[in-house]
């Protein structure tokens, strides 16, 4: 029943310009929820850190022993993997409940949908900056020094988080109308997870091939740890990366467009 | 000049069964070319809350809408703030919007009541400076004195209240949407609201408040527009719409 000479674009585009606008309102929001998951605990959200923390450690000393590789080696790959994918992953599956979460306010007060997204994503970024911390403990204690390739790694996460915005303007609308989708999701990225090389060494595939070029989490992994390691990533990876990023940009701003006015109707 | 106008205005609310929001339904009736629907009855419901409504609200407006639960009064009010938009027509909005529908909106209990001041400020739209700068006016407004140092949950009812209608009332909108009474406080709290509100509306260039309470739309607003079913019954000067529908409810 909707009107099909109506023009979706431009209004999804005020939208999300609207809401950078407002980032003072969203940046104190994203910060309140972080904070408020660990209100009145001694730790705050350094909780954070240590339960990635003792993560890191326990899985990077047994998984050393039983791989038969150096601790040196490994543990600082575990960590910096472990950490981009709580990054990743949270976004993925945080999106899912973005306007499902958000349903109250929704109806209660005329603001751009995308205030709900950047305030979501922010809270993550803040999440991983916590978790950031290990990385600094790791290079001091392995005496790791990444030199300047290190800032490859601010184009890198600038790239996840408009991937994660991107993906949020697709999964928001889509769980918030079937309501199935982030179990969905979930399991998927569990299933990702064991496949991208986080917890084993993409050297020690054999042949490599589709199974790892044709993972996308893969590309972004290796995007921002190979720097922090004194590497760059490939030129692969990064192309992977930037054409990844402009098709979920027009795929997830067209989906949002068509579909923006109806999230309030569905959460 | 604040304006508002709706021009064959439909909203069609749709009513998902669990069974329709599921993407296994849907999938499922999509490979098998719609032959197996899902089973009778889980079909979405649409739900008409408005059905082609034509209104013009100009400035000074003071409207109040009447009628029984259901009859479209919250839906057409949250198509003027521009929360629904329409399935159908067009609405044109000149002015600021400002909304209070549920007075206990953007409140959070673990704050105390400043950082709460500033966290609904926000929400209505200002940035953190001006809500900074504005709190302690706010802060005098709400009467809750070394309260608001503590958080919002060991606050009463009432006082809850105060403060989101001490943040509510401080800001200066062309168009006021008000939907229901304003519920719990004490009575000193109220005869002090009855002033702000009063000049809270008085500086807005549209009032537009849903209400049962025929004394309070007497009370505030000039023109009554009666809705039912989704459409205009009636539309006039407050005391003969007022009149029209106390008569159509007592026979």
């Amino acid at each position: 029943m909707m009107p099909s000479q109506k023009n979706y674009l431009r209004p999804a585009l005020t939208d999300l310009w609207q809401g950078i606008e407002r980032r003072e309102l969203w940046v104190y929001l994203g910060w309140r929820d972080v904070k408020r998951l660990y209100n009145r605990s001694v730790l705050g959200p350094f909780w954070l850190t240590l339960s990635m923390g003792v993560m890191v450690m326990g899985l990077g000393l047994l998984y050393s022993q039983i791989m038969k590789v150096d601790v040196a080696h490994y543990l600082p790959n575990l960590a910096i993997g472990l950490i981009v994918w709580g990054l990743i992953s949270g976004v993925i599956i945080g999106a899912c409940n973005i306007f499902t979460a958000a349903g109250g306010s929704l109806r209660q007060i005329r603001m751009p949908l995308s205030i709900h997204i950047y305030q979501f994503v922010w809270s993550q970024v803040l999440t991983f900056v916590h978790n950031f911390i290990i990385y600094f403990i790791i290079i001091a204690v392995f005496q790791i020094n990444p030199g300047w390739s290190a800032l490859l790694f601010i184009p890198a996460v600038f790239l996840i988080v408009l991937n994660g915005v991107f993906i949020s303007l697709i999964l928001g609308p889509l769980c918030a109308r079937f309501r199935d989708i982030p179990m969905i999701i979930a399991s998927v990225m569990q299933l990702a997870f064991f496949m991208t090389p986080i917890i084993w060494s993409a050297q020690t595939l054999e042949g490599r091939g589709l199974v790892l070029d044709a993972n996308p989490f893969y590309h972004f992994v290796e995007i921002t740890r190979d720097p922090l390691l004194g590497g760059t990533g490939t030129l692969a990876n990064w192309g992977a990366c930037i054409g990844m990023t402009i098709a979920l940009g027009v795929v997830g701003i067209a989906f949002f467009a068509r579909y923006r006015a109806r999230v309030v109707y569905w959460s | 000049m604040a304006s508002l106008s709706l021009q064959n205005v439909v909203v069609d609310i749709p009513i998902y069964q669990p069974a329709n929001r599921s993407f296994k339904n849907n999938l499922l009736a999509s490979v098998t070319g719609g032959q197996i629907r899902p089973q009778q009855g889980t079909n979405s419901i649409v739900i008409r809350a408005i059905d082609d409504m034509t209104l013009d609200i100009d400035h000074g407006a003071r409207v109040g809408l009447i009628g029984h639960n259901g009859a479209g009064k919250s839906t057409i009010l949250r198509v003027m703030a521009g929360i629904y938009e329409p399935t159908a027509g067009r609405v044109r909005v000149e002015g600021e919007v400002a909304s209070m529908f549920d007075i206990g909106f953007g409140m959070d209990p673990e704050a105390t009541g400043w950082e709460n001041i500033i966290l609904r400020g926000m929400y209505l739209g200002y940035t953190k400076k001006e809500i900074i700068e504005a709190s302690p006016e706010i802060g005098a407004m709400t009467g809750l004195g070394e309260f608001l140092d503590m958080p919002l949950r060991t606050y009463s009812a009432g006082m809850s209240t105060r403060l989101a209608f001490a943040v509510s009332t401080s800001i200066q909108p062309d168009i006021l949407l008000i939907d229901e009474g304003i519920g719990a406080g004490d009575a000193a709290f109220l005869a002090q609201a009855k002033e702000r509100m009063r000049t809270f509306i008085g500086s807005a260039g549209i009032l537009v408040l849903a209400s049962h309470s025929n004394d309070l739309i007497q009370e505030w607003c000039s023109e009554g527009l009666w809705l039912e079913h989704g459409r205009v019954r009636m539309h006039g000067p407050v005391d003969e719409v007022l009149a029209a529908y106390k008569e159509s409810v007592g026979h």
